[in-house]
């Protein structure tokens, strides 16, 4: 796969057009479903294919970054999609002017440097705590959390239950939440 | 099926993960395959995104050095959308925006020890000065003005620069089309520390705070080193002033017991630079000084001759205390900013949350109930429970509540918006203040309970500032 991958990213590298046309086709798909999931509720057809085509135009120009021995071309691409649909999704929800709560959906810049380097600080310790948890369970967990699929789908893909899913999705919640919890400060309930 | 709560927060914290921490973290982790998409819509992507490329779509058929299948089908479909009505929609994106606002306190105040470090070496005036009650002990630096970069078809600018014992930060702005994901800071002897970022941005430009922790080796010359800039880029650090009270800097002016310093700057483009201080308690925020288009009452500027002299900000993410203006040849004088009012944003109190009652369908209710948050007093008026799809189980009914947050525009401060866990809101667009929000029905419950994540005010002053 790898070596597949360098190629085909070999031929977009020297700016191959047919290259992305077949980009597209075998991961268009792929691109389409995962924005669609992340702007559902928000976005209509339109908005997904607009997002899927910046996509790709973005994958044309930063092909360079790509590296197969961190991973496929399909994963690198799927991660630039994910970025590009909540880039999308603020956008949206900008636009439907439901200010002032999509105020902070602007990227403005804070005043308080301290607070973003504390943030910052905190979530590498939240994925840091993922990172050492069971390799299906990493697996699981971001496939239901940063690529938003469903858990039937990842039941089905895993060769596992839905409960057995949603179970361990549940453990790996209370895990995270339980840390959280204890070390909060202000008073502040998860949910 | 409506997706829960929690299963939201999880996605709403993975969102916030940087692109480059998804590159490194999870590049190992596929996907599951999407069924294919039909012909028409894979032509109109493929139109779009070669038009946006300004280069034709290769002739249609099989591209002989594909050797790959297409994904195969096992009906992760893209779910039929849901036909969401347009007020469903705000409410799911309004919903998604509070879980994100409350994650980010949540998180905020996550471990002790990292904050507390962190808060630390974190007090200081970004791009000239450092106050007293800071615990570096050693010699503060900062990059007293931005640098404008040509870089990658855009502008690259670094805007702030600010090295101590224990930690430096920069903040670097670009309308590049890739974001950089790093730097290196390289001293006179050849030691380089990488810097690491955390970045925001929009559909075009983006915004980033790098930082490396520890203690940097400073020298006289210090060089900047970014991937795909042609050579490295001169860091002037100077010694930054240093105070034990924020006054000693610029102008003060208490209003409401609200204590603002504007400090000015001399830009080598001739501007001049205002950066506005409150002194607020350490909970309570500025969420805007004004300089927002929606704003109601902007700060003004004017010279001795009472003529105004426009204000201006960084057209990238600018900081909201942050504004510009350009000294006119009217005369010597000197020049007064007025600043009307401030929007303030309040954490919650523990016991800040409202309760109404739920109506049968399609019923409406008095209430009447006035609840006090942090002293400010919020009545509900009354509740009406809505259909959104009448006959259809799977959508919940919702329920429009009329909030009376007491607005009163003589008032010294006076409450904006209160912001609850979830819902949907409209506001009274002359005023800010909030009139109605929207709620999802709960199934069999007689009332809902929100619990108040935020409070937003209105403080006015105004604060006048006399600047030289």
């Amino acid at each position: 796969m790898e070596e597949s991958d360098n190629r085909w990213a070999e031929r977009l590298r020297s700016g191959e057009p047919a290259a992305l046309a077949a980009l597209i086709d075998a991961y268009g798909a792929n691109v389409y479903s995962l924005i669609g999931r992340v702007l559902q509720g928000c976005g209509n057809k339109e908005d997904i294919e607009e997002c899927a085509s910046d996509v790709f135009v973005s994958v044309w120009h930063r092909i360079r970054e790509y590296d197969a021995s961190r991973g496929s071309l399909k994963t690198w691409l799927l991660i630039i999609a994910k970025y590009r649909a909540l880039d999308c999704r603020r956008s949206i929800i900008r636009e439907a002017r439901i200010a002032p709560i999509d105020w902070r959906t602007e990227p403005v810049a804070s005043e308080d440097t301290e607070r973003s380097v504390l943030r910052k600080a905190e979530m590498d310790e939240v994925w840091g705590m993922v990172d050492r948890l069971p390799t299906l369970d990493r697996t699981i967990f971001y496939r239901a959390y940063f690529y938003y699929e469903s858990q039937e789908t990842i039941a089905r893909d895993l060769g596992l239950t839905r409960k057995a899913v949603e179970n361990r999705l549940r453990r790996i919640r209370r895990l995270l939440k339980a840390r959280l919890y204890s070390e909060r400060e202000e008073g502040l309930s998860w949910s | 099926m409506e997706l829960k709560r929690e299963e939201m927060q999880m996605r709403l914290l993975t969102d916030e993960m940087d692109e480059d921490a998804a590159h490194r973290r999870i590049s190992d982790i596929e996907s599951s395959a999407a069924i294919p998409l039909d012909a028409d819509t894979l032509d109109r992507l493929k139109e779009a995104a070669f038009a946006k490329l300004g280069i034709g779509v290769p002739e249609s058929g099989q591209d002989a050095d594909d050797e790959r299948v297409p994904t195969r089908p096992i009906g992760d479909v893209p779910a039929g959308r849901r036909s969401f009505s347009r007020r469903k929609r705000r409410i799911a994106a309004a919903l998604a925006i509070l879980v994100a606002l409350f994650l980010a306190v949540s998180i905020a105040s996550g471990s002790p020890e990292v904050r507390a470090q962190l808060r630390k070496a974190f007090q200081f005036l970004p791009g000239f000065a450092v106050v007293g009650d800071t615990e570096e002990t050693g010699t503060q630096y900062v990059l007293r003005e931005p640098i404008h970069l040509a870089f990658n078809g855009g502008e690259l600018e670094i805007r702030g620069f600010r090295a101590g014992d224990r930690v430096a930060v920069a903040e670097l702005s670009g309308t590049t089309p890739t974001m950089i994901d790093g730097f290196i800071l390289r001293n006179e002897k050849g030691e380089m520390y990488p810097f690491e970022s955390q970045r925001s941005w929009s559909a075009r430009d983006w915004t980033g705070i790098f930082y490396y922790r520890g203690e940097l080796a400073l020298t006289g010359r210090m060089e900047i080193l970014i991937e795909g800039l042609k050579g490295p880029v001169p860091l002037r650090l100077e010694e930054a002033d240093r105070s034990d009270r924020v006054e000693d800097f610029g102008i003060t002016d208490v209003r409401q017991g609200v204590s603002v310093t504007a400090v000015t700057q001399e830009m080598t483009d001739g501007r001049t630079k205002v950066s506005l201080l409150p002194q607020l308690p350490k909970e309570v925020h500025v969420e805007s000084y004004g300089m927002y288009p929606w704003d109601r009452h902007p700060p003004r500027m004017t010279n001795e001759s009472n003529d105004a002299v426009a204000l201006s900000q960084d057209s990238l993410f600018p900081h909201p205390n942050e504004m510009y203006y350009r000294r006119t040849d009217s005369g010597p004088g000197g020049y007064t900013l007025t600043v009307p009012e401030m929007i303030l944003s309040r954490p919650p109190a523990g016991t800040d949350q409202i309760s109404v009652p739920v109506p049968k369908a399609g019923a409406s209710m008095q209430v009447n109930r006035t609840f006090d948050l942090q002293g400010f007093p919020v009545t509900i008026r009354q509740v009406r429970r809505l259909s959104v799809h009448p006959g259809d189980a799977n959508v919940k009914d919702l329920l429009e509540v009329d909030v009376d947050v007491h607005y009163d525009p003589g008032a010294a401060e006076s409450l904006l918006m209160v912001f609850p866990a979830e819902g949907d809101m409209k506001f009274d667009e002359s005023t800010g203040a909030l009139q109605h929000l929207y709620l999802p029905v709960p199934e069999k419950e007689k009332t809902v309970s929100m619990k108040i994540e935020r409070l937003q005010t209105v403080i006015r002053g105004p604060w006048v500032f006399r600047l030289e």
